[in-house]
């Protein structure tokens, strides 16, 4: 397992999540997918740190800033939540293109 | 700064204070009379000033000069401002501010009848003229000279349509103006080639002889228009919409002599082109000729002594191209006194009379006698009776002409002066003698003493100045030696001979009108000149300009138009891209986002 | 203690949040809770006026730094904050009375995130800080939640939850991306310093990297193409709000975009400048193309905003002291020219209803000040003389000119003039028109001592700039003209190259 291979995962991951985001009708469903580009993104933190340690300080960069990325993921997360609720009770459903009243 | 510099500015600040407060001051200018009292007293400040400075200068020689800063350009100074003393400037000077103090204190009595807000109005414009000729006379270089000079013509333009609800003022004032601008076209491109080929503005600098031959042409296109020399003369006769007092001081004394005091100041570089020399001798010959023949036919006192002027100005010219510039310059000075002399006398008659027609004038000397002697002395001097001021200009002028070109232009003035005298023989003859042709005229009286005045005072210079040639000449810088030779002795024998003719066919009444007269009140009434302009101006000029019109509105305002509609059409079309479903926006973050790492990676 | 001291503005901003927090919760119920608003505004001015008393210069632990460049973004915020303050009191009041707490806390959470930005000098400080600053303002945006503005169409309904979801769906996404881009960048670049981060070549992996932190940062600015939540969210959410909202976090995302491109990677400009340069053009063309056949204020302001971006980001990529010090220059002169905008856009809705071009009819026969004071900041949008705008306009594309920037500046100036058009059309509708039936706009004094600011900004700072000009070139020069770091980083060894 070299970093090409961790990078390459994450990558895929990432790309999965950009997938996600773009065909899912389900709001809920883009945020899991946003969760997803966030864990790929964690992942690279972490594998970086994993295979260059040689990193100014202790060497564990990468998984501080995972850690770091993780809390801001999960704030973001549940504001996101807070949202759906509202449009929720904005249209009874939470589908996605329910919320395209303002355009042009 | 030495006395002389402070006169000088005394004499040029002084009616511009005066101008600037009345023009500040609503409340004073229109309640008329304290305008006019302000003014005249500027004009006394003026005239005092000039007269010590005048004095002042007796007997010395070289300038004195006095320049601050105007004009700069990155730690270069282009152009200054100030004063430039001489003995030239100081006898101009001192000579304007006579006439214009004769003038003013004139007009009291003649536009007493005014309303006082248009009283006022006069008066704060004379303040203004008085200021802009003295900044022309005092000026230390061309382009002060310049400024004044348009400052000039732009108080002739207020002043000749001063009756501006008339609409042949209006357009006589505009014509002026025009014709005038047109001309000093001429001079600000003079001043331009100037400047490039010297990098200053003043007169004593050597240049080659073909920029000397171009500034100096063109200069003198300047000069061609303000002295209305022929073809630019059409403006003159029209100027005398404007009141009588202001035709005796612009469109007599002064300010069309602006255009000979610049010949006279930018002699230095005259002196570098015979071809300009011989081109001024040339036309202004043709233009004394000219404006002659056709005084002869004007019925209007006041066109009559304005196509005199014009032939006068014509007789300068022609001594200046002559080389005599001091011929010139003298004859600039006694033409003031009695040209002025002559207007405010036919204004005192026009006033008594109401009309502006000899024909409806006569028999005038036995009721007006003061003005009748003032107006005699006036045509004596302009004819060239000897013993009067003009006989010694006139004499001096043509001695100058006299042997170049091959006599040509000497004939031609000697025969104008024969005409001269013939028509200003006529113009005594019906106004002033014989029986009163009208109503008016055997009712008419002498008028008040502010206008008696100025004519007293003018007609005393009319007659002594030409015995002052010589301390004048002196002031020039030339000698001047005065001998009654032959060629004075036929000029004073064609002077009364004109007269004499006069006589015979006006004395007493009489109206013959000879075929010679009818010929050439043919040609007066063709109007060709003016025609020419008219065509130039109504085909010519305006058709170009409606082209121009049609081309800024379709072509130029129609791309601009095009791009505005464009525009917005842009926006228009761009708008749906803005479709308001969120996967969109996220697609288009998701897009950009790969796109700027693909250039990022790929670079 | 001394590190303390640098972060004593958003400590204090975060201590202001909690004793707010504290009065909300421990207040009976019934209690009014309006003066919260003021309490806030009072807070938030007695903090900026703090920044001329306290220095706060010096580093705590090389991560965060708080000379000049942060103190003068400092003060940036708190003045926008004590406008939005001012603006929203009584309209968060009536809107929604019951939570007029938790709208202040939000806002006080988000300034303290962005009072901590233009001090990051690592990156992990800097995601936090803007996340800090990002999450609070999408709770704001839905403040509204399924109200609907008073007099407006009720079917409408519900729009400030599309508002917050497109907002929300657009800010999570650009987080995601900025994440996995600065994972890849310090992964590669070795360290999360800023100061050394430029230290090192620019590996392509890095260059992807940054490519898509520039990607995730643009969202926040508005720039195109991270734009399309930005019409919407304006017309969807409270009016007051989205005056701040148009104004501080497009600073703080300046800040936070200098601190990593101007700070830690100016020595790789050509990396990232041009493709900063053509973002900028497409932001100028866009904002204001789309802008044009607008009938919504709130919509043309966001596009506007848009287009001003654009200009602002010529500026920034010029990548020199003297930009940057204009940059600066011109978001506080956007500051408040823009807040004032929104605030009498707001102030003219409440009166007639609606935010179309209708609502500005014969505002200046209803309320001359208003039209006025409206005028000015129009004036200011469009680079007109003798506002502040004019000079900021002037000033950045003059520093993107001597930077070299010849193309950039001149297609700014092209499409600034479409600008005029559309403010201009704007100022017709309040000056040219008749009031029909409309009235006088009633504003609280909160709202009329906000835009009150708001003018005398806009106006004094266009007659008198050099102050402020003075001030801001001094701050970027503090910024961006030092010695090297003294700090190096291992160098990427051969073989893992990518």
């Amino acid at each position: 397992m070299t970093l090409s291979h961790c990078l390459l995962l994450a990558s895929a991951l990432f790309a999965v999540g950009v997938y996600g985001i773009l065909t899912r009708r389900q709001i809920v469903a883009v945020l899991l997918s946003i969760e997803l580009m966030a864990n790929a993104a964690n992942l690279v933190f972490v594998s970086f740190s994993r295979f260059r340690p040689s990193m100014s300080g202790s060497g564990a960069q990468g998984q501080i800033f995972a850690l770091f990325s993780l809390a801001l993921t999960v704030a973001e997360v549940a504001v996101g939540l807070a949202i759906v609720i509202l449009v929720y009770r904005a249209h009874g459903d939470t589908r996605i293109d329910l919320a395209s009243e303002m355009k042009s | 700064m030495s006395r002389p510099i402070t006169l000088a500015l005394v004499a040029t600040l002084t009616p511009a204070l005066v101008a600037l407060f009345l023009a500040a001051t609503p409340f004073i200018r229109r309640r008329g009379a304290p305008a006019a009292a302000l003014t005249v007293l500027g004009s006394v400040v003026s005239f005092g000033a000039a007269v010590m400075l005048l004095l002042s200068r007796l007997g010395q020689t070289g300038t004195e000069l006095f320049t601050v800063p105007w004009i700069r350009s990155s730690a270069r100074v282009i152009a200054e401002a100030g004063v430039h003393v001489d003995g030239v400037s100081a006898s101009m000077l001192a000579v304007v501010c006579f006439v214009a103090l004769c003038v003013q204190v004139f007009s009291l009595g003649y536009m007493h009848d005014e309303p006082p807000a248009d009283f006022g109005r006069y008066f704060t414009y004379h303040a203004l003229f008085l200021f802009s000729m003295n900044v022309l006379v005092i000026a230390p270089n061309l382009l002060q000279l310049f400024v004044g000079w348009e400052l000039v013509g732009v108080t002739s333009y207020l002043l000749i349509g001063f009756y501006y609800k008339k609409p042949s003022a209006a357009h006589a004032a505009v014509k002026a103006f025009w014709v005038t601008k047109f001309a000093d076209m001429g001079i600000l491109f003079a001043l331009l080639s100037l400047f490039v080929a010297t990098g200053t503005f003043a007169w004593n600098v050597k240049l080659e002889p073909a920029v000397a031959t171009a500034v100096t042409m063109l200069l003198f296109l300047g000069v061609v228009g303000k002295s209305a020399q022929f073809p630019l003369h059409v403006w003159l006769p029209d100027a005398m919409e404007g009141p009588t007092p202001v035709s005796a001081l612009l469109h007599a004394a002064t300010m069309v002599a602006a255009g000979v005091f610049l010949v006279v100041r930018a002699d230095p570089l005259f002196v570098q082109s015979p071809t300009t020399r011989t081109v001024m001798l040339v036309l202004g010959a043709v233009t004394a000729l000219f404006a002659a023949l056709l005084a002869l036919v004007q019925t209007d006192i006041k066109k009559v002594l304005a196509y005199s002027t014009c032939s006068q100005l014509g007789y300068m010219v022609a001594a200046l191209g002559a080389g005599s510039v001091l011929a010139g310059f003298f004859h600039l000075t006694t033409h003031a006194f009695f040209k002025a002399l002559l207007f405010l006398a036919a204004g005192s008659a026009i006033h008594a009379v109401h009309s502006n027609e000899i024909g409806k004038m006569g028999g005038l000397f036995k009721k007006m006698p003061l003005t009748g002697a003032a107006f005699a002395i006036g045509a004596l001097a302009l004819a060239g009776v000897p013993g009067l001021s003009g006989f010694f200009s006139k004499d001096l002028v043509l001695e100058g002409v006299e042997h170049k070109l091959h006599h040509v232009p000497y004939v031609i003035l000697l025969a104008t002066a024969f005409l001269t005298a013939f028509y200003m023989g006529k113009v005594v003859f019906v106004a002033f003698f014989g029986p009163p042709s009208s109503e008016q005229a055997k009712h008419a009286h002498e008028p008040g003493w502010s206008m008696k005045l100025p004519l007293v005072a003018l007609a005393v210079l009319a007659v002594v100045a030409g015995y002052f040639a010589a301390p004048f000449a002196r002031l020039y810088g030339e000698p001047y030696h005065f001998h009654f030779g032959v060629g004075a002795a036929v000029a004073a024998a064609l002077g009364l001979g004109g007269i004499a003719l006069a006589w015979t066919m006006f004395g007493g009444g009489k109206r013959e009108n000879p075929q010679v007269m009818v010929t050439v009140e043919r040609i007066a009434q063709s109007r060709a000149v003016n025609r020419l302009y008219e065509f130039g101006y109504r085909r010519v000029t305006l058709a170009m300009a409606d082209a121009f019109a049609w081309f800024d509105r379709y072509v130029i305002d129609g791309m601009i138009n095009w791009l505005g509609y464009f525009t917005i059409d842009a926006g228009r079309r761009a708008r749906p891209m803005q479709t308001g479903f969120a996967p969109d926006y996220v697609l288009a973050v998701v897009v950009g986002a790969v796109s700027l790492a693909a250039w990022a990676v790929l670079r | 203690m001394n590190e303390l001291r640098t972060l004593w503005v958003p400590l204090a901003v975060s201590g202001v949040a909690i004793v707010l927090l504290l009065v909300d919760v421990l207040s009976p119920p019934g209690a009014s809770r309006r003066w919260l608003g003021w309490f806030v505004a009072a807070a938030l001015a007695a903090i900026f006026a703090g920044t001329f008393l306290i220095d706060g210069s010096g580093t705590a632990r090389g991560v965060f730094e708080g000379g000049p460049w942060t103190v003068a973004f400092q003060r940036l915020f708190l003045a926008g904050g004590v406008v939005a303050a001012l603006g929203g009191v009584d309209d968060v009041a009536r809107r929604t009375p019951l939570r007029i707490g938790e709208y202040w806390l939000a806002m006080l959470f988000s300034l303290a995130g962005m009072c901590l930005l233009p001090g990051a000098r690592e990156l992990v400080f800097l995601i936090v800080a803007f996340e800090l600053m990002g999450v609070p303002l999408y709770v704001l945006a839905a403040y509204a939640k399924t109200d609907a503005p008073p007099g407006s169409d009720p079917a409408k309904k519900g729009l400030a939850s599309e508002a917050a979801l497109k907002m929300y769906l657009t800010g999570a996404t650009s987080t995601a991306i900025t994440l996995f881009g600065l994972a890849l960048f310090t992964g590669m670049a070795g360290t999360t310093r800023l100061d050394v981060i430029g230290t090192a070549p620019l590996t392509p992996l890095g260059g992807l990297g940054l490519a898509f932190v520039l990607a995730g940062m643009g969202y926040k600015l508005g720039m195109v193409p991270f734009h399309m939540w930005v019409p919407d969210t304006y017309e969807g959410a409270s009016t007051p709000f989205v005056a701040f909202l148009s104004v501080a976090p497009k600073a703080a995302g300046i800040a936070a975009l200098s601190g990593i491109f101007l700070f830690g990677m100016g020595s790789h400009r050509a990396a990232w400048g041009p493709a900063l340069g053509l973002l900028a053009v497409l932001s100028m063309a866009i904002g204001n193309l789309l802008a044009l056949p607008q009938t919504d204020l709130r919509r043309l302001l966001g596009y506007s905003g848009i287009a001003q971006m654009g200009y602002l980001l010529v500026s920034v990529a010029a990548n020199d002291a003297y930009s940057a010090g204009m940059t600066l220059f011109f978001l506080t002169a956007y500051l408040f020219t823009n807040m004032g905008a929104f605030l009498v856009l707001h102030a003219a809705a409440e009166a007639s209803g609606s935010h179309g071009y209708d609502s500005l009819n014969g505002l200046a026969q209803r309320a001359p000040g208003l039209a006025a004071s409206m005028m000015a900041f129009l004036l200011s949008l469009a680079g007109i003389p003798f506002v502040v705008g004019f000079w900021a306009k002037l000033y950045i594309f003059l520093a993107a000119w001597r930077a070299g920037l010849v193309g950039l500046v001149v297609a700014g100036i092209v499409l600034a003039v479409i600008g005029l058009f559309y403010y201009l059309k704007v100022l017709q509708a309040a000056y040219m028109t008749e009031p029909g039936a409309l009235k006088k706009p009633e504003m609280g004094t909160g709202l009329r001592l906000a835009i009150g600011i708001c003018v005398l900004a806009v106006v004094g700072l266009g007659l008198w700039p050099r102050p402020l000009v003075d001030g801001s070139l001094a701050a970027a020069k503090s910024l961006l003209d030092r010695p090297a770091a003294a700090t190096t980083v291992n160098v990427v060894p051969a073989s893992v190259r990518f």
